[in-house]
This record gives C-alpha cells, sequence and structure tokens, in this order.
C-alpha cells in the first residue's frame, strides 16, 4: 500500500506523458474531462474541415473527367463528319459513341444542320463546335453510327 | 506545467504541424488542378480556333448570301477566294452578333487581315478587323491562315490571324 501511494504522488505532480491522456484517475476528474472534450472537439473539427476539403477537390476533379469525356465525344464526332465532308461521294466508316460519359452521367450530343453546328448537353452545360458543312439529313444516336457521304449529303446508319 | 495543461504544447504543436501539411496540400492539389484545367481549355480552344479558321476560310456561309440579321453560320470563301464584301460585312458586324455566328460564345475573339509585309487590310478606309483585344489576364491561343481577298477583279494576299481568349 505505501508503494502504491508514492507512484501516485508521483504521477500526479511530475511525469507528463502522452500515457497520460488517458489516464484519467490521476487527475482531478471534472477539469480532465473538459479538457480532453476540448481537445477532441478541435480534433474533430480539423476532421471535418480536412474531409469538406477532400470531398470537395473529389468533386471537382469527378467534373472535369466528365467534362474532358464529353468534349473528346464531341471532338471525335465533328472530326468523323468533317472528314466525310472532305473525302466526299462514297466515303463511309463507322464509329462508336457511349451510352454515357464517365461516372455514368448522362449526356445528349444532337447536329443542327439549319445552324451548321453540333452540340453536346450535360450536366446542364451544353458546348458547341460549327461544322463545316450543313448537309447533314439523319440524326445521329449513341451505340454504332455508320457515317456516309452520298453525292455531298451526309447520312447516319 | 499545471494541472490545467496537460500536453497542451504538445498538442498544439502536432496541430500546428498537422495544419500545415494539410495547407500546404491544399495549395499544391489546386495549383495541380488549375493546372491540368487550363491545359485542357487549351487543347480545345485550339480546336475551336481552327475549326473557326477553317469555317471562315472555307465555307460561304448560311445562307450563302448571309448579313447581319438572317446569318445562321459565318462563312467569307466564294469559289476558293475569299470575297471581299463578305469580308467587310463580317468586320462591321456586332460583336455579339460575330460571334454567335461562329458558335464560339464561350469565348472572346479578335480576327485581324493582314497584308503579307504585316500592316492590316484596309478597305474603303476601315481596318479588316473583327473583336476585342485579349485582357492582361487571359489565356491565349493564336492560329493564322494565308488566304486571297477577291473582289472580282484583283486578288489580294492576305494572312487571318484568329486570336481566341478567355478571361482568367
Amino acid at each position: 500500500m505505501p508503494k502504491r501511494k508514492i507512484i501516485r504522488q508521483k504521477n500526479s505532480e511530475k511525469t507528463y506523458t502522452s500515457y497520460n491522456l488517458f489516464v484519467f484517475s490521476f487527475y482531478p476528474k471534472g477539469q480532465v474531462s473538459m479538457e480532453i472534450l476540448s481537445y477532441y472537439i478541435i480534433l474533430f473539427g480539423v476532421f471535418l474541415v480536412t474531409l469538406i476539403l477532400v470531398v470537395s477537390n473529389q468533386r471537382a476533379l469527378e467534373e472535369e473527367k466528365i467534362n474532358m469525356d464529353a468534349r473528346r465525344i464531341l471532338i471525335a464526332t465533328k472530326n468523323e463528319i468533317d472528314i466525310a465532308t472532305n473525302v466526299g461521294d462514297g466515303y463511309s466508316h463507322s464509329f462508336f459513341l457511349p451510352e454515357v460519359l464517365q461516372g455514368s452521367r448522362d449526356y445528349n450530343i444532337s447536329i443542327s444542320a439549319e445552324d451548321q453546328e453540333i452540340r453536346i448537353v450535360y450536366n446542364e452545360r451544353n458546348v458547341t463546335l460549327p461544322l463545316l458543312t450543313s448537309n447533314i439529313t439523319s440524326t445521329i444516336k449513341k451505340g454504332n453510327n455508320v457515317i456516309k457521304n452520298s453525292k455531298g449529303m451526309i447520312t447516319f446508319e | 506545467m499545471s494541472k490545467g495543461q496537460i500536453l497542451a504544447g504538445d498538442f498544439l504543436l502536432s496541430m500546428t504541424i498537422f495544419l500545415i501539411v494539410l495547407g500546404i496540400s491544399m495549395v499544391m492539389f489546386n495549383y495541380v488542378s488549375i493546372q491540368v484545367r487550363n491545359d485542357q481549355e487549351e487543347n480545345f480552344m485550339h480546336i475551336v480556333a481552327i475549326t473557326t479558321a477553317d469555317l471562315l476560310i472555307k465555307t460561304e456561309g448560311s445562307p450563302p448570301d448571309w448579313n447581319e440579321n438572317n446569318v445562321k453560320s459565318l462563312g467569307l470563301a466564294s469559289n476558293d477566294f475569299l470575297n471581299q464584301s463578305k469580308v467587310v460585312k463580317f468586320v462591321n458586324m456586332s460583336y455579339e452578333n460575330g460571334r454567335n455566328a461562329m458558335k464560339i460564345n464561350q469565348y472572346d475573339v479578335l480576327i485581324t487581315f493582314n497584308y503579307i509585309n504585316g500592316t492590316v487590310v484596309n478597305i474603303n478606309g476601315s481596318n479588316m478587323t473583327f473583336g476585342l483585344d485579349p485582357v492582361t489576364e487571359s489565356q491565349v491561343v493564336k492560329i493564322q491562315r494565308s488566304a486571297l481577298i477577291s473582289n472580282g477583279e484583283n486578288r489580294i494576299p492576305v494572312v487571318m490571324t484568329l486570336v481566341l481568349w478567355r478571361r482568367l
């Protein structure tokens, strides 16, 4: 018993190690619990801020990936039409448009012969590129497309 | 150290180091993200610039005898040359109408027609320039195309410079 008393006295007045953080019984209980609580609140706050920053950065990255994917599809389709226009009568080539963008986001691609433009709409955003021809009849669809040039008229099948 | 300061020094030191590392990481991440985004945007702007230049140089426009009120797609060509009257109509268009007709609403543009010696083409007292000069803080893509402006009698060799830009 006397030996135990000495250890307790030593710990409570002189020795401070990380172990003491979790050994509450050596300190007045009310004071220690308030201090530990305040540390935990600060740590939790820092954790929350870190989490918010990481999640927002992750979302920004995802948005950028979707943006890049949509533009890649738009440019690839525009190139197909331009090549068909420039090569001339008899040209035929098949190409594939994915059903969804990265992250399973839906999109809509359309060609306006009247306005001579190709447009992709995704995430309430739309991007357009001009086309070199307005002689386009049929509409483009997701999946497999066969683009043809029949006497200057561009068609999709 | 009193009883009211359980390891406060250690705690604050570790927390400070952690926050500094976190801050630096976030700054670095944002910097890299912005760089990647700008590179992607610049690549896309190159494609838009090339497409727009092709549109102007190679097509007649829609309708072929377009004017500012009925234009659907801009084109300055007629019979393999740039039509002088279309070039004049184009540079006299309002900025917004011209930009809409070229389908480049998301960017700003400056298009200049220069003689081979570098001076700006002047027709009937007007400089053949359309658009806005880039502001200081902007991302700029520039391409040039050679062409001949024809007025039916003469053919003038020109260099069309297209500057596509966006504010940063």
